[in-house]
């Protein structure tokens, strides 16, 4: 006896916005994403307790809060 | 007004993102997320700044749990320079769900994570909760800086 292979339909172009998606066992997008973004931000003297706004800057001037 | 210099920006994202070769660490700054291939865990329920999400079980393919699992292999990513961000994964990554928490609520979280699951940097899905059904396959985009689908920046 002789089976047929079923072959995996081709995968679908990615959209330029998208940073994720979800595909149907058929190939089709079901759903889809932009990118996502982790974006850390230093505050080493908040963390230190410091009030930044009383440390003067290279150039004389103080941070504003 | 960020508080720290650029140069010092990119040594900090270069060594604690698979910047290095086959997507090990950079080690500008010794090796604080280890010297083999950085992971990335899915979590079907948020992670804070302390503690990871609730990770996802093994699935279907694609996607194994416990140290060492995960989406490992993620290639290298562009480094950082001037303070640019970095895009993680540069290869495509792929699951085929098997359902349960996957389906329902969906993937929330990822945690970028040391071979030996020494987090780094987390965040939400953009778009999250992602419900992805039994045999349907979840990918996230890889690519060269700006065109990876997760961007890491620091400021």
């Amino acid at each position: 006896m002789h089976l047929l292979k079923l072959e995996a339909p081709p995968e679908p172009a990615w959209e330029p916005d998208w940073g994720w998606r979800v595909i149907d066992p058929d190939g089709h997008v079901v759903n889809a994403g932009p990118r996502t973004l982790l974006v850390a931000t230093l505050e080493l003297g908040e963390a230190l307790g410091i009030d930044e706004s009383q440390v003067p800057l290279l150039d004389g001037t103080r941070r504003e809060r | 007004m960020a508080a720290i210099d650029q140069t010092l920006v990119s040594l900090i994202l270069n060594a604690l993102l698979p910047t290095g070769a086959a997507g090990i660490p950079g080690t500008a700054l010794g090796t604080p997320m280890g010297t083999t291939a950085v992971r990335i865990r899915l979590n079907s329920t948020a992670s804070t700044a302390s503690a990871a999400g609730t990770e996802i079980p093994t699935q279907t393919s694609g996607y194994t749990t416990a140290v060492g699992g995960g989406w490992t292999s993620l290639g290298a990513s562009t480094a950082s320079s001037a303070g640019s961000a970095v895009g993680v994964p540069l290869t495509t990554q792929s699951l085929v769900s098997i359902g349960g928490v996957v389906a329902s609520p969906g993937i929330v979280s990822l945690d970028i994570q040391s071979n030996g699951g020494v987090r780094g940097w987390f965040g939400n899905f953009n778009g999250q909760p992602i419900a992805v059904a039994s045999g349907n396959t979840f990918q996230v985009t890889g690519g060269s800086g700006a065109a990876a689908g997760i961007q890491v920046s620091l400021t």
